[in-house]
């Protein structure tokens, strides 16, 4: 075996892993000849000995106690406010409908506050306390008489 | 999943049964910390039911779906932390003193998790993927939305990193075999 094809072996063994059994099949044929090498068997060892490394190493168990729980408890949340379900909706919503409902939001306060600003209604508020203010006047005026 | 698509809890609950675990631990070996991986579980779960009608059958798969949801988010909390909060032991206080094989084992994980940690996030989550998860490397390269050559090439760098990285500790393994 040349120098290339302990390279191109130590390449497969970095891409497959050392568990020549999870390799592809037409892979595994060819690496027998390169396997009596003993650079090679060096190569698949020092790999095999790192991949115990690897799982040696272990994942603590849930600190947090029933997370299906919590999960499905999130979800019946979200579910029940509307505001929430509108908010998720803009941001995670369809992409050709968020721009428009988002510029529709600024034209909903205007369409309100236009309307809250009625010139006629203000325009009656206002006559309605210039005539209390000018029957006080003429009370006082009676008084004095 | 397509039960889920149409808001069923029951199937959902069923695929929460299923994949929470592997997901979580995927999680704890991105981010290193073990609360933070399980906010990310449960964030990605609600991001699942909440865009599961975008999800299309046929065109990607369900796994694949789920990790890059998975990652997405553990790469947007790592931004906004900067840093890492990689749950390393502490160091024994004095170094003369005998260790025992417990702590020795111990202190060798927190080197190995270290060395994963510095990979840098692609390669990372390659290795993740394709050594802990067992995903073919088609599969690792949906997840990452990356070529089947690109993929093959995260991995290759990051086993190449990571037996430099703990070199004197596989030395120590094939001495001892």
């Amino acid at each position: 075996m040349n120098q290339l094809d302990l390279n191109a072996f130590e390449r497969l063994v970095d891409i497959h892993g050392s568990d020549l059994d999870r390799w592809p099949a037409a892979l595994r044929e060819s690496v027998d000849e390169v396997l009596r090498t003993t650079d090679a068997q060096r190569l698949l060892r020092q790999s095999q000995a790192l991949d115990a490394l690897l799982n040696d190493v272990p994942v603590p168990a849930t600190a947090g106690r029933d997370m299906r729980g919590r999960i499905l408890g999130s979800v019946r949340v979200r579910e029940a406010g509307w505001v929430d379900g509108f908010l998720d909706w803009i941001a995670y919503g369809s992409w050709g409908l968020r721009p428009a409902a988002l510029a529709l939001v600024p034209l909903l306060i205007g369409l309100g506050l236009g309307l809250g600003m009625n010139p006629t209604s203000t325009d009656d508020s206002l006559a309605d306390e210039f005539t209390l203010l000018a029957f006080e006047h003429i009370e006082d005026y009676d008084d004095a008489q | 999943m397509t039960a889920v698509t149409t808001h069923d809890a029951s199937a959902f609950t069923r695929l929460i049964d299923r994949h929470l675990e592997p997901l979580r631990a995927f999680l704890y070996r991105t981010c290193g910390n073990a609360a933070d991986a399980e906010e990310l579980a449960q964030e990605t779960f609600l991001r699942l039911w909440r865009q599961a009608h975008r999800w299309q059958p046929g065109r990607v798969r369900f796994t694949t779906w789920l990790y890059r949801i998975g990652r997405n988010l553990a790469i947007d909390g790592f931004r906004k932390h900067r840093e890492q909060t990689t749950e390393v032991l502490p160091e024994p206080v004095d170094e003369g003193h005998a260790l025992d094989t417990a702590l020795e084992r111990s202190r060798l994980q927190a080197r190995v998790r270290r060395a994963i940690a510095q990979l840098p996030e692609r390669q990372r989550t390659a290795l993740l993927l394709c050594h802990y998860q067992g995903m073919s490397n088609v599969e690792a390269a949906a997840v990452l939305e990356v070529s089947i050559d690109a993929l093959e090439s995260l991995l290759s760098r990051a086993r190449r990193a990571l037996k430099l990285a703990l070199k004197a500790d596989i030395d120590y393994q094939m001495e001892g075999s």
